[in-house]
């Protein structure tokens, strides 16, 4: 159970910013949609740069690039001195914009062996755009890190349904829709408790669907033609969904992992015929001569390994045993391994193998950090942009009008202080559509540094680690809270069993009490506690799996 | 990286390469057991490009040819399991008691480090069998272990005719009867299984054949009737293109089958398991059935309870096609060790023991005419021991699959991996007798039954 | 008599002729008995040409021996006598048919069950123990399973009715030592949970240690204490009187077993050690002896060379460890010839291997005196061969289990009997 509740808690984890919009409901609106960007250094293309230039944005389109670019009188002007400019990120394959949806509680099958197309996975008739939601938090923090456009495809198992290609912004769904149920996304992965379970179920439900659907297909277009004394055809969702896919008109985006993975995919894709791009690959740098010659449009995971925690340096043992030597030599064997994952980008890209990158459920936090890995490990900035705007642009059908800096494409750019590639930089501006989203550095936590936390905030600010008490185990974390500029408490927790950090919200005190949720794969855990001190004693509710008791020591707290 | 250990890897690496191809090899010197055609002393095997050129005294070859030298050691074809379940990433899809149309050929794993492991216990070929949670399970691949590629086509033996597992007894009987209630949950039920599954694909290709033969009628205005591949596959079977291999225990539901099976024509079958084999050996003898046993496992559940340990001579004695299999990863590392247990339970001569993992399981797979034997034109697949392969006492050697050495005592280190988890500190030490020794057949079912994920992703 | 009534006479004669062969084991002889002109395989004291007398139950001459003139003479002319084999670890007669639950008392419900007592649940009339003992196999350690106390083992002979009969004069409480290794291959505790549950089952076990110590402290001060009957069955443990049989197979586990035992003073026996080959010299310096088993296993890590389960056992012997061999098995504790063959060619040498079914756990028992060799004086444990008792196609001739001959029989050469030839054969 325990396992179950922080596997919830793995994903899509609420950002905690350095930077926030500026942009807000509660503002005025912008006084003209024409902007002129000045002074900045302009790579239109990957590899071609106009020093100190101008950029023009019209009616959402960029009006005009160069460096003798006649401002508009109507153009608000943003000096962005010596700021870098480039075209807006392209995300190849994503969730973007899409909540994900809460795993619905599984009764047992009754008759696992016939489930509805539903219940096993198999929609390939879903449309990204009928589950898109303008406000997810999904599209404001990838836009925050330089993405202005996504191709998103449905949550799911073997078949979700059909990708649509939008921009990071707009007030409602349909605002953001670009190319509506432009591609089909498939996956590897069958359906928990109900066929096709195992890889072996979902391969072979590939093979029988794709016939199936060739033969809907070809009785429709006799039926057509002439119905009379003909039996009618079935209505079947799935069969129907995939017929695009069958006659090549939609390009099948297959979720492939590793290397195995792509084998199985190469493997149906050779006996079934059908238009291919690998998604989300993260381990297949032994594939780079295979890919080559089949020529199938690539997209690598920006969801790398983690980054190994910097150990304190042991004191050397004088004598290394026989097992310290196995270890010397198997950990050896991983930072190979390692190297060799973070150096694959690098590696296709010297091979001429064009690529472009697909987000996999990363947080948005880490994805512009693990593309300077890939830099580090020897890929060029330039292929990197490429990857991140011209590439995807290309395979997603929308060169025309997106990925490049250029008169009359779609304004979709970002702007860096420093060049977005290097270690430290940070977003300072994002256009989607013309539209303006402004981030400021924020004086990060002065405050705490100074250690100036007011009067009512100081009982509860500081670094609190905790227990969990779940049946026979105990779950460890801290929770960290602070005190934001405007006086209100905010905090993040993190612990041995959470990918990553977990935004803490709803923070709510009450004298000696402190209470907050935290979202968990849209789960949402509820905190309840009682302060004395440096302790505090309550309990977690985690909803469907039950409320256990909790226990917290404060380990810093503000002077 | 240890230096031997980097060219341990360098080496299968390459061979890799040769997968398809095969590789050329000399073997002096040693006592060759040929199985089909007597031991001879002193003998040297020349396999060139993977095949088996000659076998005889003093043979040379080319200088860029690999020489062995075995004086003093075994020489014997490389062993055969016909029922495993290692290099393969699913075993059961235990979702429906028919599930004719999953194949584990679609799963295959070559990083498998069973597979190196097997090797090392010289075997060459398995059977990568679905598993038995289902009474018509799925479609299974015969693999050579040509460990060190990493494309899980160049694992499958190209050629070797297509089988299928069934399962009878316990396990489907508690997977869908009692687990779920849905037939079968008796033996009878398992029984309407396979006759409804059967009859079912009978009228599917009557159906298609009837369809076939109006679409020169311009008037015929009629459909296909819907592709199923369940039932494709069970149509192949009628056609007799799949061999079927079926998990059995008892003699009463093995007796079943065969009635089954005599009544939609279906000749090819060997059973699997088989432990009350012995008490319709006459039987099975008489259809020309094929067993596949254990050597001595028994009692873990009920319907193994009356079995014995001489199954596998019974069988032999009267005429069965019998093979010893491991259904395990720990096993088939000691294959010919339990095929010598024949020797114990029921005195066989060397050479029938022999047969019992070389050109008996080859037979069953269909694949004798390539592999089961040391002979001209087969497939280079040897296996090299110190002393007699049936001797407790021995140890394998070298291990060759198409020409190429896959396995060499003299260049085996640890580590012998082929992929390497990123983020995994160190491999964790795994107990592996906490491990219930006889539910490789039943992996994955109760992930299934519970509803949890068993995929990586 | 009427013919049809010694038609009918003769046919139930001979149906019951045919079942008391088919169907059922030969009864057990007791009596003097002479194994005569064998090579006789002492362990301790060589290889001897000549006879074995036996009397009373007890060996009492080796060599050249008279024999009286009651004795029945069994020919053993090209024919090896050994010392019954001994398995140091089985759960032999707890458990039927493994899969069926009501017949499997392996495994009481309870972290803490040192008083489950296997010798209460042996089941004399188990249809495993003939099949185990025409193996060459005469006692075996039988052992319940489960929690970190899971029981008392107890050392039986395979031959008997009650478990009085049975047992050969040895018991130890079992612990499964606090560890932080993966329980199976599905485990997917995270490396960290794994190495706190092992740190809360080590705070476990010192707690019960220290109760134990208090409780055989207060009885043995003449103090009544509350009825405990668990921690009853630690104090003949806390003295130093009965050994803790301790399982420990991780590397680091063991480590913690040896520094526990020697913390605690225990009398120690570790079990498992399947990563002992990785700690050889803290074993050494321990002094604890090792049951280990069963050597047709996987080697304990992925990374592992695959002889590592085979040749565990001989890098710690090489090393200077006292070992004896386990099957770890319950149907088919037969194998333990076998188990010993492998570590015998995976470098624990012939002789050795010999000493560690036979010789050295009759030692670490306790029982040298009285179990594993062929010497004047002790148990008639023995087995008569064709030859080399490890080797595969071997055949066990004789065999006695403390002074009785037991039949070479068992459900499975009974049923071999019945169905080589099957009678009627395709014929309605």
């Amino acid at each position: 159970m325990k396992l179950k509740i922080w596997a919830l808690c793995s994903l899509v984890v609420s950002l905690l910013f350095l930077f926030s919009s500026v942009q807000s409901q509660d503002e005025p609106g912008e006084v003209t949609r024409t902007y002129a960007l000045t002074n900045v250094h302009i790579t239109t293309t990957p590899g071609t740069m106009i020093k100190n230039g101008t950029v023009v944005i019209k009616d959402g389109l960029i009006h005009s690039v160069g460096q003798d670019v006649i401002i508009p009188a109507d153009a608000q002007v943003i000096e962005a001195d010596t700021m870098f400019l480039y075209a807006g990120f392209i995300d190849g394959l994503s969730h973007i914009g899409i909540p994900k949806p809460k795993e619905a509680e599984r009764k047992r099958e009754k008759d696992p062996g016939n489930p509805t197309n539903e219940r096993a996975g198999i929609t390939p008739e879903k449309s990204a755009t009928s589950l898109l939601k303008a406000t997810d938090k999904s599209i404001s923090d990838y836009r925050a890190v330089g993405f202005t456009a996504a191709h998103t495809v449905p949550y799911g198992r073997m078949l979700p349904g059909q990708g649509s290609v939008i921009l990071l912004d707009g007030d409602n769904a349909s605002d953001l829709i670009y190319k509506s149920d432009m591609s089909t996304y498939g996956q590897l992965l069958g359906s928990q408790g109900v066929f096709p379970n195992t890889i072996i179920a979902v391969i072979t439900k590939y093979r029988e669907l794709y016939k199936q659907s060739q033969q809907a297909s070809s009785h429709m277009t006799k039926y057509k033609s002439n119905s009379i004394g003909m039996k009618r055809p079935a209505y079947d969702a799935a069969t129907l969904g995939l017929i695009s896919v069958t006659k090549r008109q939609s390009t099948l985006f297959m979720s492939a992992h590793d290397h195995l993975d792509i084998h199985r995919v190469l493997g149906l894709q050779k006996d079934l015929g059908f238009k291919m791009a690998l998604a989300n690959v993260k381990n297949a740098y032994r594939l780079t001569d295979l890919i080559r010659t089949k020529n199938i449009p690539v997209l690598l995971s920006l969801d790398l390994f983690k980054k190994e925690k910097e150990k304190k340096k042991k004191k050397e043992k004088k004598e290394k045993d026989m097992w310290d030597k196995e270890k010397e030599a198997l950990n050896k064997r991983k930072a190979e391994e390692r190297k060799s994952i973070e150096g694959q980008a690098a590696a296709f890209s010297k091979k001429g193998i064009r690529f472009g990158f697909s987000t996999d459920g990363a947080s948005a936090k880490t994805v512009m950090d693990n593309v300077r890995r890939l830099i580090k490990a020897g890929l060029s900035e330039d292929a990197a942009l490429a990857a991140l705007t011209t590439y995807p642009a290309h395979i997603l059908g929308v060169s025309q009008t997106m990925g490049t800096v250029q008169n009359g494409k779609i304004a979709n750019l970002v702007v860096s202080k420093t060049p977005i590639f290097d270690e430290k930089s940070k977003v300072r501006y994002v256009f989607v559509d013309g539209n303006l989203h402004e981030y400021e550095e924020k004086k990060k936590d002065a405050k705490k540094k100074e250690g100036k936390v007011s009067d009512k905030n100081k009982a509860y600010v500081g670094t609190w680690e905790f227990s969990i008490n779940i049946g026979d185990d105990v779950l460890k974390g801290e929770i960290v809270i602070t005190e934001s500029e405007d006086g209100t408490l905010q905090g993040e927790m993190t612990g041995a069993q959470l990918d990553s950090t977990v935004e803490i919200e709803e923070i709510t005190i009450d004298g000696d009490e402190l209470s907050f949720t935290a979202d968990a794969e849209g789960d949402t855990i509820s905190w309840k506690g009682t302060i004395d001190g440096d302790s505090m004693e309550g309990e977690v509710n985690t909803g469907p799996m039950g409320t256990f008791p909790i226990t917290a020591t404060r380990t810093s707290s503000p002077e | 990286m240890n230096l031997i250990i980097k060219i341990g890897i360098l080496i299968l690496f390459t061979n890799g390469l040769l997968a398809q191809q095969g590789g050329s090899i000399l073997i002096k010197n040693g006592t060759v057991i040929t199985v089909t055609n007597g031991v001879i002393e002193n003998a040297d095997v020349l396999v060139q490009d993977g095949k088996i050129k000659q076998i005889g005294p003093n043979l040379s070859a080319g200088s860029s040819t690999k020489v062995v030298d075995a004086s003093g050691q075994y020489v014997m074809p490389g062993i055969i399991d016909a029922h495993s379940h290692i290099g393969i990433d699913a075993v059961n899809e235990a979702t429906n008691p028919v599930t004719a149309e999953v194949f584990v050929g679609d799963a295959i794993n070559p990083m498998s480090i069973s597979v190196y492991r097997a090797l090392a216990g010289g075997v060459t070929v398995s059977h990568a069998m679905h598993g038995s949670a289902n009474a018509i399970g799925g479609q299974c691949e015969t693999i050579k272990h040509r460990f060190g590629t990493w494309d899980p086509e160049e694992m499958k033996m190209k050629g070797a005719p297509r089988t299928i597992k069934f399962a009878l007894g316990e396990n489907p009987m508690r997977v869908h009867g009692e687990g779920r209630g849905i037939q079968p949950k008796t033996r009878m039920g398992v029984e309407m299984v396979f006759r409804s599954s059967f009859s079912e694909a009978k009228r599917y290709m009557e159906a298609q054949k009837m369809h076939q033969q109006k679409m020169s009628d311009k008037a015929y205005k009629g459909v296909p009737p819907t592709y199923n591949e369940r039932l494709e596959v069970l149509a192949d079977i009628l056609r007799g293109e799949i061999i079927v291999h079926c998990h059995s225990y008892r003699a009463d539901e093995i007796y079943m089958l065969l009635q089954v099976l005599e009544d939609f024509g279906v000749k090819k079958i060997c059973f699997q398991h088989v432990n009350e084999g012995f008490k319709v050996a006459p039987e099975l003898a008489a259809y020309g059935a094929g067993a596949s046993v254990f050597a001595d496992w028994w009692a873990y559940k009920f319907e193994v309870y009356y079995s014995t340990a001489y199954n596998a001579t019974i069988l032999t004695k009267n005429g069965v096609l019998t093979s010893i299999n491991s259904d395990s990863g720990e096993l088939i590392r000691h294959l010919f060790h339990e095929a010598a247990k024949t020797q114990r339970y029921g005195e066989l001569s060397d050479e029938e023991a022999l047969k019992l993992i070389t050109i008996n399981p080859a037979k069953q797979l269909g694949i004798d005419n390539r592999v089961g034997s040391l002979e001209v034109g087969k497939d280079g697949d040897i296996a090299i021991f110190n002393h007699h392969p049936l001797s407790v006492y021995t140890i394998p050697q070298m291990t060759i699959v198409d020409g190429v050495v896959r396995f060499d005592i003299n260049n085996d280190n640890d580590d012998m991996r082929l992929a390497v988890d990123p983020e995994e500190e160190i491999p964790a030490f795994f107990d592996y007798q906490n491990e219930k020794h006889h539910d490789r057949c039943m992996e994955g079912v109760a992930e299934q039954l519970f509803q949890f994920s068993s995929h990586k992703h | 008599m009427n013919l049809k009534y010694i038609i009918a006479g003769l046919a139930i004669s001979l149906l019951a002729s045919w079942s008391m062969e088919g169907q059922q084991i030969g009864k057990n002889q007791k009596g003097s008995f002479v194994l005569q002109n064998a090579t006789i395989h002492t362990v301790t004291k060589g290889d001897v040409n000549g006879s074995v007398l036996i009397e009373d139950g007890r060996i009492s001459a080796v060599g050249n021996v008279t024999a009286p003139a009651d004795a029945k003479s069994i020919d053993c002319s090209g024919l090896h006598i050994y010392p019954g084999l001994i398995d140091g670890g089985t759960t032999l007669g707890l458990s039927e048919v493994n899969s069926v639950s009501v017949t499997d008392d392996r495994n009481e419900i309870g972290d803490f069950t040192p008083h489950a007592q296997s010798l209460t649940a042996v089941n004399p009339n188990s249809v495993a123990i003939p099949v185990t003992r025409v193996n060459g196999i005469t006692s075996v350690i039988t052992k319940p399973t489960g929690g970190m106390f899971p029981g008392t083992a107890s050392l039986i002979n395979l031959v008997g009715y009650t478990p009085d009969q049975m047992y050969a004069g040895f018991k130890a409480v079992l612990l499964n030592f606090p560890s932080s290794a993966k329980r199976h291959r599905r485990d997917r505790r995270s490396v960290e949970d794994r190495k706190k549950a092992g740190e809360k089952a080590m705070k476990k076990l010192d707690d019960i240690w220290k109760k134990a110590k208090l409780h055989a402290d207060l009885l043995s001060k003449g103090q009544k204490t509350e009825y405990n009957p668990d921690l009853d069955a630690l104090v003949s443990v806390v003295a130093g009187d009965t050994p803790l049989m301790i399982e420990a197979n991780k590397k680091e586990d063991i480590l913690a077993a040896i520094s526990w035992v020697r913390k605690n003073k225990v009398k120690a026996i570790l079990t498992g050690c399947s990563e002992g080959f990785r700690v050889v010299d803290s074993l050494v310096v321990s002094g604890i002896p090792v049951i280990t088993g069963p050597m047709m296993s996987m080697p304990p890590r992925s990374s592992d060379r695959y002889d590592k389960a085979y040749s565990n056992v001989g890098l710690m012997a090489k090393g200077g460890v006292k070992v004896a061999i386990r099957s770890n098995q319950n149907e088919n504790v037969r194998n333990l010839p076998f188990e010993a063959g492998f570590a015998a060619a995976y470098g624990l040498g012939k002789e050795e291997a010999l000493k560690a079914v036979t010789i050295n756990p009759a030692e670490i028992f306790g029982l040298g005196d009285q179990l594993g060799s062929i010497e004047a004086g002790k148990i008639a444990n023995i087995i008569v061969t064709d030859g080399d008792p490890f080797e595969t196609k071997t055949q066990v001739k004789y065999i006695i289990i403390n002074g009785w001959q037991v039949p070479t029989e068992s459900r499975h050469t009974l049923l071999y009997d019945e169905f080589l030839e099957r009678s009627p054969g395709l014929d309605k």
